[in-house]
């Protein structure tokens, strides 16, 4: 007998067309559903897998981009339908992989609760029942009447979520779908889908909020290449995910035609002065740029950039004299440094780590002189993915029900301190420099 | 498994919600539902009329009869029109909303078959009570066994439509001037007492559109020889119906890993 809130996967294979000629290909797959020999070439995005999901479990699914967790999301959900394999879903199955799809712009939110509830499998008389507790959830009394296409996206993903938590069901699955809605909403999500978890409902979501993560989920599937790499505990899982990722940034060849045989190294320091691959967002950390040169090479422009790996956008600058936030105005400081032969180091002290919770490539640029605005990068040289730093909230924040830790950028504390080395002399040079004060050097 | 009633009561609460959002679109609202064919009929007959060098005065019969063909024209055209694109249409909801979407086309078809419905109840509604008919009675009965046709034919089409549009694009393209040209050429301004041309005859006998409207007059007993009961249309739908939906429901398993 099945029990309601269970979910078998067996042997799950998802290919999806593969395009080149979009309009030709796609004619030939719904040919090929008739006439097989006529389908286009196709990709792999799941590759046999099997696992199973009992009911109250929290199951998170975590991967790269393209692992295929949202194919899977989507076959549990009854959205696709597997190439190959099987999957059993037991219960009623309530999926929120997007907020906000379905609702129609010209109708009222009010209106759009209604037509969205049909959608999602309610009955009317159900639907007008539920309404009042929807919007009280939502917190969107004064607007619910109004067009939705007045409506901000973040009312948008409220009115979404609401009447996604208000459906019944035994599984519920989420697609990334709390990363949307100002903090308290955001809140509010983990409070409702706590009491969904406690009433001994199935969750199964995909995220890349590790916070999200470690909030909510009981454990954690890794999906790598279409493959299951981990199934089980969370800190695990996280760590497979972790070294996933490390693959990914691996660092290119340090060479460059331009500046020869320099190596480049970054080195993150916790609070007890040990490196560290991990920081916690607010910990004090320091951060350790070192250029070996075995010749002078004059003054640099050099520049240490975050990028968020998951999502692939830049993050922060780190400058010599200052780290700057993209959008935020920076204290203006001569960010050239001279290089001489030997080492140089550039020590970052920040009393608080400011980026926000994910996993971060740091990347090191050398270019000519300049400045910030006038920044050209193609002029110089980048050396990507020389580091990697996984950022968490500790659990004293996890505690917490804050889901973002704002430290204001004047409290960043920046610090030089750099060697020059000409043949048979040494010479330390030291600058130190807090944000917006006053710079000391000493020879 | 598709439980039939509550899919039945899922179109028809989702058409009836499209259908009161219609009024919203213009100042007009649902005034353009009997002012739109209206228009269309007036301005169709007054083209073909000087293209045919008729001078003299339409008679109201005619006029009748031209704004009930081309109720019944426009419609089939703007289903087949509407859900040419519907599944891309649709993108976003089918591939991130967990509901049967093969309701979608059906959906389509029923808010314009509201609309039709509307319209129609006042053109017959004229029809009997300005053009004199013997037997009004069976007419009436001939009537409403053809507007359950028709919603079927209709439904069949758009499942098949919704598909042809996905396989072949260009099909939104080649079709509205086809369809204009056929309807210039169609039973609706051209009767069947009129000499015409053999291509013309040959078009309007293998054009399924123009079949529909010669079931729809002889329903209506527009060439007043008495109702005639619409059983060739009611086969041909009931046979599309049961093909399209096993096609439907074949494809459109597979729809969403294309979109």
């Amino acid at each position: 007998m099945s029990i309601p809130g269970t979910i078998d996967v067996k042997d799950l294979v998802v290919e999806y067309p593969l395009y080149q000629h979009v309009i030709w290909d796609r004619f030939r797959a719904l040919i090929g559903i008739v006439f097989p020999s006529c389908r286009p070439p196709v990709r792999r995005v799941l590759n046999r897998i099997s696992f199973s999901i009992q009911p109250g479990e929290t199951v998170a699914l975590i991967g790269r981009n393209g692992a295929g967790k949202t194919s899977l999301l989507k076959v549990i959900s009854g959205l696709l339908s597997p190439t190959a394999g099987n999957v059993q879903v037991n219960g009623q199955l309530m999926a929120l992989l997007a907020m906000g799809i379905g609702f129609r712009p010209a109708f009222t939110g009010r209106e759009n609760l209604v037509y969205c509830g049909l959608l999602l499998g309610l009955e009317k008389q159900q639907i007008l029942e539920l309404i009042p507790g929807i919007i009280q959830f939502s917190e969107l009394e004064t607007s619910i009447d109004q067009p939705f296409f007045t409506y901000s996206s973040g009312m948008k993903a409220r009115l979404a979520f609401a009447l996604a938590a208000a459906v019944p069901a035994n599984i519920v699955i989420l697609d990334e779908t709390l990363a949307v809605g100002d903090s308290k909403f955001v809140t509010k999500c983990y409070r409702r889908l706590r009491e969904i978890e406690k009433s001994g409902k199935t969750i199964v979501m995909v995220s890349h909020q590790l916070g999200e993560i470690a909030r909510l989920a009981s454990r954690v599937v890794v999906l790598d290449g279409g493959e299951i790499v981990h199934d089980g505990n969370v800190l695990d899982g996280l760590r497979v995910y972790d070294g996933i990722l490390a693959d990914a940034v691996a660092g290119e060849d340090s060479r460059s035609g331009r500046y020869g045989l320099l190596h480049v190294a970054v080195n993150v320091y916790n609070d007890r002065g040990e490196e560290a691959t991990h920081v916690r967002v607010g910990q004090p950390v320091k951060v350790e740029l070192t250029i070996r040169s075995p010749g002078d090479i004059g003054h640099q422009f050099v520049v240490l950039r975050l990028t968020d790996i998951e999502r692939g956008h830049l993050c922060s600058y780190l400058m010599p004299s200052r780290w700057e936030v993209l959008g935020q105005q920076g204290v203006v400081g001569d960010d050239n440094i001279f290089m001489g032969a030997g080492e140089t180091r550039v020590i970052w002290a920040i009393p608080h780590w400011v980026a926000g919770e994910g996993f971060y490539s740091i990347d090191v640029y050398l270019g000519p002189p300049t400045d910030i605005a006038t920044l050209d990068l193609s002029q110089g040289h980048f050396w990507t993915g020389v580091s990697r730093l996984a950022v968490r909230y500790d659990n004293e924040w996890l505690r917490g029900s804050s889901t973002a830790v704002e430290v204001p950028i004047s409290e960043v504390r920046v610090s030089r301190d750099y060697i020059v080395s000409d043949v048979g002399v040494g010479k330390l040079r030291e600058v130190e420099q807090v944000a917006g004060g006053q710079s000391r050097a000493t020879d | 498994m598709i439980n039939p009633s509550k899919m039945a009561r899922l179109v028809l609460n989702l058409a009836w919600l499209e259908f009161k959002a219609q009024r919203k679109d213009t100042f007009l609202g649902w005034g353009w539902i009997v002012l739109w064919p209206a228009l269309q009929a007036g301005g169709l007959l007054l083209v073909v009329g000087i293209l045919r060098g008729e001078t003299g005065v339409i008679s109201l019969r005619t006029m009748l009869a031209t704004y009930l063909g081309v109720l019944v024209w426009s419609t089939a055209v703007g289903v087949i029109m509407g859900n040419l694109g519907i599944l891309q249409t649709h993108r976003e909801m089918i591939v991130h909303i967990r509901f049967p979407f093969i309701v979608l086309p059906v959906i389509d078809v029923t808010v314009k078959y509201l609309v039709f419905l509307t319209q129609l109840l006042i053109g017959v509604g004229l029809w009997l009570f300005l053009v004199p008919h013997a037997t009004w009675g069976l007419m009436l009965v001939d009537v409403m066994v053809f507007v359950v046709i028709f919603y079927l034919a209709l439904i069949a089409t758009a499942w098949i439509v919704s598909l042809l549009g996905l396989a072949a694009p260009d099909l939104s393209f080649v079709l509205p001037p086809l369809f204009l040209f056929l309807l210039t050429l169609s039973p609706i301004f051209h009767s069947g007492q009129e000499a015409l041309s053999p291509f013309v005859r040959y078009l309007n006998n293998v054009s399924p559109l123009s079949f529909v409207i010669n079931s729809w007059y002889a329903a209506i007993d527009v060439h007043g020889i008495g109702s005639q009961f619409p059983w060739v249309l009611l086969i041909a739908a009931v046979i599309a119906l049961a093909g399209a939906y096993k096609l439907a429901m074949a494809m459109y398993r597979e729809v969403a890993k294309v979109l």
